[in-house]
Formats: C-alpha cells, structure tokens, sequence
C-alpha cells in the first residue's frame, strides 16, 4: 500500500514541501479532467489546475481533515475554474460570444460529478481507480504496483464501481430535484 | 453459473482476466440473465467513462511546473526576517493562537441554550480592557501567558507574550504600534523593532482570548445547525454554569465555564473526540478581568540583564542604502556587501544586512562554510511575482574546505527593498543564502557512487549508519552537520542492524527509487515514572523521561486510575512489574489491559500510531517496540519511582533515493 494522502499532506506540513510532489502526481490527471469539463480548454485546464495545486499546497495549514486532501483539492479547483471563466468573460467585449462562453461550461457541467463522486471514495478504492484509468494500468500492473494479490484488485474495482454508481446516483437525483423545484 | 457467481466475476469478465472455461459460463449466464447483464452493461458503461478521462489527460505532467512554483515561492518566504519571527521564533505562541482563533471561528451552533442565556456572557464581556489568559497544551510543562490591554474599540493597545516552549528556548516579547521587543532568554539576545505585521497577529490572540467574540460567534452561527449546545446551571455548591459546544461534522468538543456571580468565562477546554473518548488536547484560562496591568509589563527594558546581546532595529539602520544605485545596482550592491562581511567574519554586518539578524545568530547561521572571496555578483534577476520589487542575485562564492582545498559554491540570494518598515530605501536580504546545506559535490571518488545500484546505494547508507560513519552518511543525506536533524539521525540510526534490503521499485513520476528496506533500530533507553498515590492505590505510569531524566511526555490523567474489581491484584505489582505488565500489553496491542496502567490519551495515541502504520502497510507487531524493564529508583522531589527502560525496534519501510543531481550520486530524499 502507497503512502495515503494524509501521509504525505503531515509530511508537507512537516516542512517536507517536496512531498507535495507525490500528491500533484496522483491526482493531477482527474484534477485536469474536472477542470477541463469546466472551463472547456485544454491550455486553460492545465494552467487551473497548476494553480489550484498551488493554492492548495499554500493553504495545507487550513486542511482539517488531511484524509479529504482530494474533495478539498476539487473545492479549490472549482474555485479557480470560476474565477478563470469569470476573467475569461470580462475579457471578452463581444458579449456574444461570452454567451457562447458560458453555455460550452454549462454545457460540460453534466460530466464533472463522476470526479467528485471519485473524491469521496474511500482512498483504497480510489486508489485502484486513479492507477487503473488515469495512470492507464492493467489490473495485473494495479497487483504489482499496490503488493496486492489480482484478485484483490478486481473486487476493490468491482466494489469501487458499485459506490461509484451509487454516489452517481445520488447526485443524479439531487439534481432532478432542484431542477423540479427550479421549474414549478 | 449462478447470478451471485457471475456478478462476483463481472469485473474480471470485463478485464478479459477469467480462464476460458469461466468466461464461457459467465458468458452464458449473461445470455440468460437480464438482470445480471444490466448490471454488466452499468460497469462497462462506466469503464468506457473512467478510459475517455484517462485518455484525455494521459499526456498532463504538471508536476514540475507545480513543485517550481510551490518551491520557488517557498525559498524566500522561509527565509525572511519577518517570516523567521512570525513562523519560527513567535512560532509556538502565534501558529497555537491562530489555530484556537480558527476553532473558534468555526464554532456554529445549531440549538440555543436555554437555561442560561449567551446574551449575558457578550453583555458581562463589553467592558473588558485588561485580561490575562494562560493556554496549556496537552503535552507542555509550563503554560503559555499573555497579557493584553486593549482600547474601547476592542482594538489591542498593547501586549506581553510569555513563551516557555520554543525552538529559540524561554521568550518574552511586548508589543505596542510603537516599538516590539524580543527577549531571547535562553539565546541571551534582545531585539528592538518597530512592525505594523504583529499587529494583526496580536489582535488574533486577542480575540482568541476574548470569550465575547467567542459567544458572539456561537449566537451568529446558531442558524447553521453544525454544533449542539448544551448548557448546565450550577447545581447547589458550583460555582461555575457550563456549556459543551459537540461539533456534528468534526470530531471535536469545546466546554466553556462560566462563572455563576460574574457571568464571565473562566476556562475553555478544547476536547478531540476519538472513538467514544474525548481526549482533553488544550486549555485555555481567562483570568484577572480588568485587573489594571502594570504599564512597566508592557516594556522588558527594566527586566533585561546587562550583558544580554541587543540589536536594535529601531534606532540603527539595516541593510544598505539605495541613494543614487538603481534598483539593479542596489541589489547586487546589497549582496556584495553581505557576502564582504561573510569573507570579514563581520557577522554583526552581515546580520544586518540580511534582514537585521543578531550577530549571534548571523555567525551561526552563515559560519558553517568559510568564505574565501567573491568570484562573481549578479546580474540581478527581477521576481515580477513578488508584492514587493525584488531581485535574485545568482552569485559565485569561493569557499575554503576544511581539508584546506577550494570550491566554488552558487547561491541566489533574494534581495529587496524596506523589509525594515522604518527604512523603505534600505535593501536587505531576505532569503536564499543557505552556506549551512551541504551542495551535492562531485567527490574524488564519484564513480564509485555513480555506478551504484538504487539497492547498493540503500544498503551503503544503512551499513554506514550502522557503522557510525557519518561522513559516509553524509554522502547519501543531503544535509548541513549544523542540522538538529542530523544529529537526531545519529541518535536514531548511529549503529543499526540491517535485516534485508528489498527490490527497488519506481512509483509515480517520483524521479528516483524506492527501496523496501527493514532494519533493527539501537536499543534506545528512557525511563518511565510509575506512581501508586491515586485512589486505586495500584502502580501506573505518569510520565515519560529521556536517559537523562529529561521530561519527554507527561501523561495526565483526566480523572485518575479508576478501582478495578480485580483492584488488588494489581495493587499488589511493584512498579517494575506495572512497567513490565504495561509494555507487555503495548506489544500485544491489548488496549484493554495496557489501560490499567496509563492514561486513555496514551492508549489512543498509541492505537492511531498503530492504525496509520497499519494503513501505510507496515507490519505493526514488528513495528511495536520490544522493552525491557531495568530497576526502579524512588525520587522523593516527584514522590514517584523512575523505571529504567531499553527499547528495541524493527522498522520496514521504503527509502526514497535519487541521483538526478549534478553529482550523479544517490541522494536520501526521505523514507526514514
């Protein structure tokens, strides 16, 4: 088993700062996807995503729960992201296509749920899921990489998956209802 | 195939895993069943969501460019006077006060109290000018003190902090807007300044202090419905009304007392609440409400002892005048003279220079290399991300070894104007200039190291450290010798037993590599004070010392050992059995019995250690310690017996090495 995010954020606070690097490395790939969705720009993703990495590593003092580092992580990003798409629109004068602007983001809104539900999986499931897709593992890579035996890892996939869709599910219907409520 | 046999396999189905003759019959199964191939279609459907995100972020790499800003932005903040002073040296005192003050803040209530009415409490607190507060951490012997004036605005007018904890030793400061000055009791130094940056610092402590903006936190926050409150009046006797603030989405609890004649907070009691136990972690008392202080508290003048070192920021002036140099010239101007005064052993120049610092503390700080002379200065580089113009100034140093050879040595320093708030035109340094760290050399015998296996260099480091070769050490840790850390890991390391050295693996974009390792760490020995004056009247331990009886963790008690049914028992242990019987239960991670003779904080410690071990992969009985219990002395200062104690441990864990670095040689980055 790796070292858990709590791990390595006790380490930064420790006055580690390098350490931070094995946190960028683990979710940089999900945190470029969730912003991505959101400010709908590959160049404008990666730069969010630098500089939400950056606030967080400078704000690690005010993480009460280091165990969340990732969902706090996502709270910060979308915070950027907003400010991004904020300045990206008062810099445009044509207010058309700022109209546009805002729509493609609105429009990509409905796929960034899968990242947070990914957030507030237990860190041995969302482990296995970032190493399998994000990092592009095999399950038999996974094994290697987590000194856990195959089989481990396709039911920690298996049961990562049925909290997944749970998780999903739950925000699905969560939006069902503010969108009902939004309508009568 | 059955649908619970087929489901348990879908996942292995859909990674293509299962042998053929499974595969088949899940296949089958899926053919015949709807309900489980909706359930196949649900996964598979989301693996193809999981593979388009990997897929559109495979080629992101934003570790470098992250780390470079975290890092770069990192080197001049660590460095800066007033960082040193706010971070290290008001270090306890503040970061503790600005914790509580975030408690505090955070503090929503959800219930109003009932019987007793916060109203009163913000009513009795309106007119509090004088205060003196005392905060006791958990683990610290002597509490922290302040004492605070402030205006009827409720703005501090003026301060004194007393510091019994820091890493600079004893502290006393006094702050007005005026002039602040720093008394470094055990360093013998003195500092005069004059700083608006404490202010906000001190008006923190205030308000932490200040049980009115605590309740009148709790009344804003009763809408957010985060925390129960719950208050109790004083029953016959009391003196005290009580309200418990329970936190609903953190495990924490605060308890506040009120005193029942004048409606004023007397104590706070900050509580983590671990499992069912609530474990007491701080205290705060509030005391002596506007009991005039002495104007001659707020100055140390009068206190200091004549040979103590000064150095005055206020009447003196720090670092080097701009006049007619541009902002260019200025800079590197500024660091010639600082690195002048290194080749001169004028510490008391260079401290000035770099940032105001105390001779005493410039000659330690900048004395670990001998600087022979300058071989280069600048050109200055503009930081344009700075709130304040500044410049790096990349500089060549030659620096004499202590085998008498030369070396060059690069170093940037940071350099900018008006760090001193009273002297804006004066440059000073106020970061970058870390002589102390050893530089990662290329060594007479370098190729020896370059062509090291990530394994043979683990095992060259560890059979070092078990010889007590520091030098050799030192060629694997990059580490200055001045380092308090070094000589921890001397403490810690200096003549270990390697168990095994393990495959090297890479992880993650980590640019070196791990290296499984488990090795015995030396006995180490300590003693434990056992004492059987409580109610119970049996043997349990109070405290922990080093070898030299030097307090390492007191273990309080919140209410004393409590009477056993099967108390006599043991009553009847004499302390080296109660201090056998104890590390006995430890090493079996018998929480019940190892509660018998330490305190509930001490087991739960001991039991999240273990967890987080746990979780990290590590094998805790190996892990868990192996003591062996010496005699007992009887101490009539603290009437209790000192245990002996010799501690053995197996530790297994990965070392992080690299060797992308100048040298080529692997470098210890961590994992110890």
């Amino acid at each position: 088993m790796n070292p858990t995010d709590k791990e390595y954020v006790e380490r930064c606070r420790d006055g580690y700062p390098e350490d931070f690097r094995l946190l960028v490395d683990r979710y940089q790939k999900p945190l470029f996807y969730y912003l991505a969705v959101r400010v709908g720009d590959h160049a404008q993703a990666e730069e969010a995503a630098q500089e939400s990495f950056v606030r967080a590593f400078f704000s690690l003092k005010k993480l009460r729960k280091p165990e969340s580092f990732y969902s706090w992580l996502l709270g910060i990003a979308g915070r950027v992201a907003k400010e991004q798409l904020r300045s990206r629109e008062r810099r445009k004068k044509d207010r058309e296509a700022a109209e546009v602007l805002t729509m493609d983001a609105a429009d990509s809104l409905q796929e960034y749920p899968l990242e947070e539900a990914i957030a507030v999986l237990p860190e041995t499931y969302r482990e296995v899921i970032l190493l399998r897709y994000y990092e592009g593992l095999s399950c038999q890579e996974v094994a290697t990489r987590l000194d856990m035996p195959l089989g481990t890892v396709t039911k920690t996939l298996s049961r990562a998956y049925a909290l997944l869709r749970q998780e999903l599910k739950v925000r699905e219907n969560d939006e069902e209802r503010v969108n009902r409520i939004e309508q009568t | 195939m059955n649908c619970a046999e087929c489901r348990d396999n879908l996942v292995a189905c859909a990674e293509g895993l299962l042998d053929r003759e499974a595969m088949i019959q899940c296949e089958a199964h899926l053919r015949v069943c709807a309900d489980c191939r909706s359930e196949q279609q649900a996964i598979v459907g989301l693996q193809q969501r999981l593979i388009a995100r990997g897929q559109a972020a495979a080629e992101v790499t934003i570790v470098e460019p992250v780390m470079q800003r975290v890092l770069e932005h990192k080197e001049p903040e660590r460095e800066t006077i007033m960082s040193k002073l706010l971070k290290h040296r008001w270090g306890f005192g503040l970061s503790a006060a600005a914790g509580a003050a975030a408690i505090i803040i955070a503090i929503i209530v959800a219930m109003p109290p009932r019987a007793f009415g916060i109203e009163q409490v913000i009513e009795a607190y309106n007119k509090i000018r004088f205060l003196h507060v005392k905060t006791f951490g958990a683990k610290s012997q002597e509490p922290a003190e302040f004492w605070i004036k402030s205006n009827d605005q409720g703005q501090v007018e003026k301060a004194r902090y007393y510091l019994p904890e820091t890493e600079d030793g004893v502290k006393l400061i006094t702050w007005t807007p005026e002039r602040t000055e720093l008394w470094f009791k055990s360093k013998h130094g003195f500092l005069i300044l004059q700083t608006k940056r404490i202010a906000p610092w001190m008006q923190s402590l205030l308000e932490q202090s200040q049980p009115q903006l605590v309740m009148k936190v709790l009344l804003e926050g009763q809408k957010a419905g985060k925390v129960d409150i719950r208050t109790q009046e004083p029953q016959g006797e009391q003196k005290a009304a009580v309200i418990v603030a329970v936190h609903k989405t953190e495990p924490r609890k605060e308890i506040y007392y009120v005193d029942r004649k004048t409606d004023l907070i007397t104590r706070i009691e900050y509580y983590r609440i671990e499992g069912t136990n609530a474990v007491l972690k701080s205290t705060t008392e509030f005391s002596d409400y506007n009991v005039p202080i002495e104007e001659k508290m707020f100055s140390l003048r009068d206190e200091l002892p004549k040979d103590v070192s000064v150095a005055d920021q206020l009447n003196q002036v720090i670092g080097v005048t701009q006049g007619n140099m541009t902002d260019e010239q200025a800079a590197a101007e500024t660091v010639r003279q600082f690195f002048q005064a290194l080749v001169d052993k004028d510490y008391k120049k260079a401290g000035l220079i770099y940032g105001g610092e105390l001779e005493e503390y410039a000659k330690k700080e900048f004395s670990a290399l001998t600087v022979a002379g300058i071989v280069s200065v600048g050109p200055p580089v503009a930081q344009t991300n700075w709130d304040k113009h500044g410049f790096k100034v990349p500089c060549k140093l030659e620096i004499l070894q202590s085998g008498g050879e030369k070396s060059v040595l690069t170093v940037s320093p940071y350099v900018r104007p008006g760090d001193d708030e009273i002297h804006p035109d004066h440059w000073n340094i106020t970061g970058g200039v870390n002589l102390g760290e050893t530089q990662v050399k290329i060594l007479p015998d370098n190729a020896k190291y370059e062509k090291m296996t990530p394994r043979e260099a683990a095992e060259a480091f560890f059979k070092a450290c078990s010889e007590k070769n520091w030098d050799e050490v030192l060629k694997f840790w990059p580490m200055s010798v001045t380092d308090q850390r070094f000589e921890q890991m001397k403490d810690y390391l200096g003549g270990l037993e390697i168990v095994s050295i393990g495959k090297p693996y890479q992880s993650g974009n980590y640019p070196g590599w791990y290296v499984p390792y488990e090795i015995k760490v030396p006995p180490q020995e300590f003693n434990v004070r056992v004492s059987n004056t409580n109610l119970a009247k049996r043997c349990v331990l109070t405290g922990v010392y080093d070898r030299k009886l030097r307090l390492q963790q007191d273990y309080k008690w919140s209410t004393g050992p409590e009477v056993l049914t099967n108390n006599d028992a043991y009553a009847r242990l004499s302390p080296k059995e109660a201090a056998q019987a104890y590390f006995d239960a430890q090493s079996k991670l018998d929480w019940g019995e190892m509660r018998k003779f330490t305190s509930e904080s001490d087991v739960e410690d001991t039991k999240n250690q273990m967890e987080m071990a746990k979780k990290a992969g590590m094998d805790v009985h190996k892990l868990m310690p192996v003591v062996e219990v010496g005699e007992a002395t009887w101490s009539p200062e603290q009437s209790a017996w000192f245990v002996k104690c010799r501690m053995s441990q197996t530790k297994k864990w990965n070392l992080a090495i690299r060797k992308n670095n100048p040298a080529g040689r692997w470098q210890v980055d961590g994992g110890i």
